[in-house]
């Protein structure tokens, strides 16, 4: 580290969110909307925030420890432990109901009722949405919408610099926060016989999560020891995402992997590299998770994840500083999508794709825990 | 053409696709045959009454093993064969359907050629599944572009969709119907006038019998679905009383034994797809109703995993060329 790095992600201070009355809302409902949410703000912020969280990960093995965890990723961490704690004390009702157990319900009404509080604990407020993560309580099913809202959390959690903007904390929420989510996830999904939501059955990735092969496909994208195909032979080490994805499905699924994760066959069978397993992971997600209006109009939008069309002009913004952050550039895995060397996996740090100004936004990863909710704050 | 079409039925039990072509041709000799028939087809006993299989297509040779093969077997299906949304959980907008089956082209395929082929021996009754929304949002839409490379095949099917039944009735006595009644109906009769030959509406008659599911309540109620109604024991006995019938089938929703009945059993649920979605270890189950409607209900499991396809090498998906 020879120098701070100027993040390229926006940073929302204290101020900026105490005055926001913007609250997440589910904003989409045409298809027209997801055209114009994919101009927005908060769009852009989100694609470049995976991909740099993807970037840090590259080259990185499960199981992952830290012993110099920031206060942001305990506190994270500390709130999923809890609401899987809620899993004991809300166990699933005897019921001849073999699917979607009502107790969820319960579980979920918790959750909402006491979002704010969970949140003020953390030091944030309502304008970042927690409820939509886990599933849906109305349908008792879970899909990649809700697991794009946890990273939507982790995104705004990290726009307010609640979570520090530095490799070594990216690395944590992959490879801690991600991981511990994907086992709550599952935890939900078993103990109240959650549904996939919207999934494309056998004809999609996977029935209820994407993220996984994601990041799991960077962190083996510049080794050459295991194969792509590696997959093909189970029992796999649970020393990526990818594994440990692929792992679940052959606890939760029974039969033919070529049948029942067709695509996942396809992809062992027929793209060479970690590197081109990456990027066409990114190209898919964007088109069948991001680019569904079926998956994305629930998701809580708005607020710290602004909704503004980049094309036109700012009006009341977040945003802290006056210049153009939000150059109307493409997102960042449309073009040149794992170009990157291993040798360069904080480059996003130090280079925008998207042309962020090189100053202001006090950067750097030495940011005290901002109190977020507190008015005093406010302006 | 019977010999033809004998030998795209041999090709299809190997579960291998006929051409684009021959799918064609048999999409509009199918609708030919489904345009004559009234919405609730008369059937007469012996029959046997199969749900859901969803495109698990090993499953419904297993099937086929233990009812017999068509033509020797005359056949009921609730819910045809197609690629289904989940037919497990509430759910309340067409984002949340779900096409599961990994070989619903060929099982399809499979059923309408044995229908072209043997037209009184087998009845294929409409799902909610079989329409263009679900399908084209999810997997059935994707496995024909996948197999065909193109949609033609896929809009050739929702054609016939539009024709198929919305109901059959064996001999005056069974009811079938894939999801249930509907309060703006209270005699089949009523079922006649309905102009079925569109895609599934989102409300009304011909939605709620593809739609609704009975419920241990009294009266109507709101499906969480968000089509269809929840109709209780009350509602199915003035119903089966009205119209002088023993026995309502039906299917839509996974029964863990293969079949469920209910309300002093004026109503059965056959699930005909073992073990759904490859995670559900269920076991499945087909009706048989003999010439007295003496009723047996046989229980198969999943196909044995030898009896399975080889894994065809298909390239993976644009995204990563
Ligand atoms: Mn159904």
């Amino acid at each position: 580290m020879a120098s701070i790095p100027v993040p390229p992600l926006r940073y929302v201070s204290p101020e900026n969110l105490a005055a926001s009355h913007d609250l997440p809302t589910p904003k989409i409902r045409t298809d027209a909307d997801v055209e114009t949410w994919k101009h927005t703000n908060g769009y852009a912020d989100y694609s470049l925030f995976l991909r740099w969280l993807s970037e840090a990960v590259v080259g990185c093995s499960l199981p992952w420890t830290n012993d110099n965890q920031s206060e942001g990723i305990r506190g994270v961490l500390g709130l999923l432990d809890e609401l899987d704690r809620w899993i004991d004390e809300v166990p699933p009702l005897p019921t001849a109901q073999r699917f979607g157990n009502l107790a969820f319900r319960t579980w979920g009404k918790r959750l909402e009722d006491r979002a704010d509080e969970l949140l003020s604990a953390m030091m944030l407020n309502s304008s970042v949405a927690v409820p939509h993560q886990f599933g849906s309580f109305l349908r008792m099913d879970y899909g990649t919408g809700h697991e794009t809202s946890f990273a939507i959390f982790l995104l705004c959690l990290t726009l307010v610099r609640f979570l520090r903007f530095d490799p070594e904390e990216a690395r944590d929420m992959v490879l801690g926060v991600f991981v511990r989510y994907l086992r709550l996830c599952w935890r939900l999904q078993d103990v109240y016989r959650l549904e996939p939501a919207g999934s494309h059955g056998v004809w999609g990735l996977d029935d209820s999560h994407f993220l996984g092969y994601i990041f799991g496909s960077a962190q083996l994208r510049e080794q050459s020891g295991i194969p792509v195909s590696a997959i093909l032979h189970p029992p796999l080490p649970l020393t990526n995402l990818y594994f440990l994805s692929i792992m679940r499905i052959h606890e939760v699924k029974h039969g033919p992997f070529h049948e029942h994760s067709s695509q996942l066959y396809s992809i062992a069978t027929g793209v060479a590299t970690w590197r081109k397993v990456n990027s066409g992971l990114f190209k898919m997600y964007e088109a069948e998770v991001l680019g569904k209006r079926v998956v994305v109009q629930h998701l809580p939008l708005g607020g710290v994840l602004e909704w503004n069309d980049i094309s036109a002009p700012p009006t009341r913004s977040l945003i802290v500083s006056a210049n153009n952050i939000h150059g109307a550039a493409p997102t960042p895995w449309a073009s040149g999508t794992g170009a990157r060397s291993a040798g360069s996996n904080d480059a996003l740090m130090t280079a925008g794709p998207r042309g962020y100004p090189s100053a202001s936004i006090g950067g750097g990863s030495k940011h005290a825990t901002p109190r977020l909710n507190s008015p005093q704050n406010g302006p | 053409m019977p010999s033809d079409l004998d030998s795209q039925i041999e090709q299809l039990i190997q579960c291998n696709p006929i051409s684009e072509e021959q799918v064609k041709r048999l999409c509009i000799k199918a609708r030919e045959i489904l345009i004559e028939e009234s919405n609730v087809q008369v059937v007469d006993a012996p029959v046997t009454i199969c749900g859901d299989i969803h495109g698990q297509f090993f499953d419904l040779m297993e099937l086929f093993k233990i009812g017999g093969t068509c033509p020797e077997t005359n056949y009921i299906f609730i819910g045809a064969a197609l690629p289904s949304p989940t037919c497990l959980v509430p759910m309340n907008d067409p984002g949340d359907f779900v096409d599961r089956g990994f070989y619903s082209v060929e099982t399809f395929l499979l059923l309408l050629a044995l229908k072209v082929r043997y037209p009184d021996r087998i009845t294929l009754i409409r799902g909610n599944h079989e329409s263009r929304q679900i399908t084209q949002v999810y997997g059935f839409y994707d496995e024909c572009q996948r197999k065909y490379g193109s949609s033609n095949v896929w809009r050739w099917c929702c054609e016939v969709f539009d024709y198929l039944a919305l109901g059959a009735i064996v001999d005056g006595r069974v009811f079938c119907v894939h999801g249930g009644l509907s309060p703006a109906l209270q005699a089949i009769d009523q079922i006649r006038t309905i102009d079925r030959k569109q895609e599934v509406p989102h409300d009304g008659a011909m939605c709620d019998l593809l739609w609704s599911d009975p419920d241990d309540i009294t009266g109507w109620g709101l499906s969480p679905r968000g089509a269809g109604f929840l109709f209780g024991a009350d509602i199915t006995k003035t119903f089966a009383h009205h119209n002088a019938i023993d026995l309502i089938a039906r299917a839509h929703q996974l029964a863990m034994e293969g079949y469920k009945l209910m309300f002093d059993q004026t109503i059965v649920t056959v699930w005909s797809a073992p073990n759904y979605c490859y995670r559900c270890g269920n076991v499945a189950s087909i009706l048989e109703l003999d010439e007295h409607l003496v009723q047996e209900y046989k229980v198969f499991q999943h196909a044995p995993s030898d009896v399975r396809s080889v894994p065809l090498k298909r390239p993976p998906a644009d995204y990563f060329l």
